[in-house]
């Protein structure tokens, strides 16, 4: 297999790109005001300046991740960490 | 620095994929965003009744004497309860008065010489402004901020497969060769002369779009505890009281006015926002403009007595603020004079153009194979990008030709751009020819928008670019004669290069563009 077939990105792939990765990195910008130990206003401002280059740097990520399934683990990981905390916030 | 292959050409595709898909938002967002810069600039134009001639001097204590007899007249009748008015400005000298009314929006004119009162003819500046972030469409404002991700991902991408280009490619543009060789060739001379104006425009609409959308709701549990009055004080914008029961009189706005300045000198103060009218816990937020570098909104806060009660400078008083404040300001281009805004304005075109060049690449790229798939979005390209310019004529013909008396004219004008855009689009899935839909349609909009200086001269008896009267009518018809004029040179451009035949070309059609480095 060539190496640009190899790179070549599926189906899966391109929806964890399109799809899984902004919505992880959202998740997380939006649970990470919950865990800093700081003050509202510092917390708040975390998000708002972590949250458009991690949406914008996750597909990338996915893209050029080593393989598929890589790829989603690393998505399901980050959102299922992302829920809990925010189960926790909003209960 | 040189990419490895694999990484380039993943790179190479995200960048082209995500370009293409999101090309017709990002069309149509520039474009929209252009006009947007000028909204205030626009309103003589949209609205024939505030051209003044250039020496128009405004009288701002018989203004608020009038706003007082208007408020006064209504006090234990009619009165709203929330209310706007936006004060004389040189662009607007009538008071502008708007508020809700069985859930719908009304707005009025009211002249502060005479008090004589006009409904609202257009609000098309506004409403373009509006569409500009996807504000009146239902989850707008989180798919702008998407678009404005995908933007960003874009130009980071494009960002990294250049380095170690840039030099080169910023002045190389080479018309005679292949196609898909031209058409690159410009796309990399706009995307890179763009490219600081493109990243920053992407990430301060992300920031804005994507606070308003999503963090703020969120934030008031995560960040603050559920406390949502610490969230908005944290903004600078606390909660006002909630009505007493207590019937009042209507506040006095000169006062109001008198104390807002007492507060905060040397601010431009534009807009009373009266709440609670008609009761005892009636306030006035009154909104103003300061240049104070990348800081610039501020409010006073002035109770139905005239207490002072909440003052917020320019940038607000927290961290927060004052970030989502310069993201704005730095995407509106109002920290700096007129001579940034009309930057902002060419950039602005540039990046429609380097957007459309890139599609155009995509297109070449993919003619010799093209699937269904590419195919329509092919089509739906062309109708997108071009349906946007079209409707962007459209809306300002419309603004033209609707009779003045119609009920309801400004939300006629909404309706007949969002109709053009779909018809564009959907026109455009069945015509054949995704390039000259394109091209049929950007000649037709300039040729709208370079018609509309003289329409309006004609419908209101008065010379075409005439220097002498209203300097913001005059501006506007220079300026939509230019948009109309570049409109009609994209259109001859599209439609003058033709296909060459690749044995005449330097760099054969087949080699793919990452490979030709």
């Amino acid at each position: 297999m060539s190496a640009a077939a190899r790179h070549r990105p599926g189906v899966s792939r391109l929806l964890a790109a399109v799809l899984g990765a902004p919505l992880a990195a959202l998740l997380v910008s939006l649970a990470l005001p919950a865990v800093v130990p700081a003050s509202s206003d510092v917390r708040y401002l975390a998000a708002c300046i972590v949250v458009i280059p991690l949406m914008a740097a996750a597909p990338c990520a996915v893209l050029l991740a080593r393989s598929t399934a890589r790829a989603w683990g690393g998505i399901a990981l980050a959102s299922t960490a992302a829920l809990v905390v925010l189960w926790r916030a909003f209960t | 620095m040189r990419l490895k292959s694999g990484t380039y050409r993943i790179l190479w595709e995200a960048h082209a994929w995500a370009g293409a898909v999101a090309s017709v938002l990002l069309v149509g967002m520039f474009l929209l965003g252009v006009v947007s810069l000028f909204r205030h600039e626009l309103m003589p134009w949209q609205e024939p009744r505030l051209r003044t001639g250039a020496s128009a001097v405004i009288d701002e204590a018989k203004a608020l004497e009038t706003l007082q007899g208007w408020l006064d007249a209504r006090a234990g009748k009619d009165l709203p309860t929330q209310l706007d008015v936006d004060l004389p400005a040189p662009y607007s000298p009538w008071l502008r008065l708007e508020w809700k009314e069985g859930g719908a929006k009304t707005a009025v004119w009211l002249e502060p010489g005479t008090g004589e009162q006009a409904p609202e003819q257009s609000d098309l500046s506004y409403f373009l402004f509006l569409v500009h972030f996807l504000y009146p469409l239902p989850g707008g404002m989180f798919v702008a901020g998407l678009v404005a991700i995908v933007l960003l991902l874009v130009v980071g991408t494009g960002l990294v497969i250049q380095v170690g280009r840039f030099r080169k490619d910023l002045v190389r543009f080479r018309p005679r060769e292949a196609l898909r060789t031209m058409w690159g060739d410009l796309h990399k001379v706009l995307g890179s002369v763009g490219l600081p104006y493109q990243a920053v425009m992407a990430w301060t609409a992300a920031i804005i779009c994507i606070n308003a959308a999503v963090l703020q709701p969120v934030m008031v549990r995560t960040a603050f505890d559920g406390n949502l009055e610490a969230g908005l004080a944290t903004l600078g914008y606390p909660r006002g009281d909630k009505p007493s029961k207590q019937p009042a009189e209507a506040p006095r706005v000169a006062t109001v006015l008198a104390r807002a300045r007492e507060a905060l000198p040397g601010v431009r103060h534009y807009r009373f926002s009266l709440r609670n009218l008609g009761d005892a816990s009636a306030y006035v937020d009154v909104r103003g403009y300061a240049r104070a570098g990348l800081h610039e909104f501020t409010a006073v806060r002035v109770s139905q007595s005239g207490e002072v009660r909440h003052v917020r400078e320019a940038g607000g008083p927290a961290a927060t603020a004052k970030l989502l404040e310069a993201a704005y300001v730095l995407h509106s281009g109002l920290y700096a004079g007129m001579g940034v805004r009309l930057a902002y304005a060419l950039l602005g075109i540039f990046s429609a153009l380097c957007v459309v060049t890139g599609n155009l690449v995509w297109l070449e790229r993919r003619s010799r194979s093209m699937r269904r798939v590419d195919v329509a979005l092919a089509r739906f390209t062309a109708g997108g990008c071009g349906g946007a310019a079209f409707a962007l004529a459209a809306a300002f013909l419309a603004n033209q030709l609707l009779p003045e008396a119609l009920p309801r004219r400004p939300d006629w004008e909404h309706g007949v751009f969002y109709a053009s855009w779909c018809a564009c689009v959907l026109g455009a899935l069945v015509y054949p020819r995704a390039k000259a839909c394109a091209q049929q349609l950007l000649g037709l909009s300039g040729a709208i928008f370079v018609v509309l200086p003289w329409l309006d001269a004609w419908r209101h008896a008065r010379r075409v670019f005439d220097p002498v009267g209203s300097p913001y009518v005059f501006c506007a018809d220079v300026g939509l004669a230019l948009l109309g004029a570049m409109f009609l040179v994209s259109a001859w451009v599209i439609g003058r290069i033709s296909p060459r035949d690749p044995r005449d070309s330097e760099v054969p059609l087949q080699v793919a563009a990452h490979e030709s480095r």
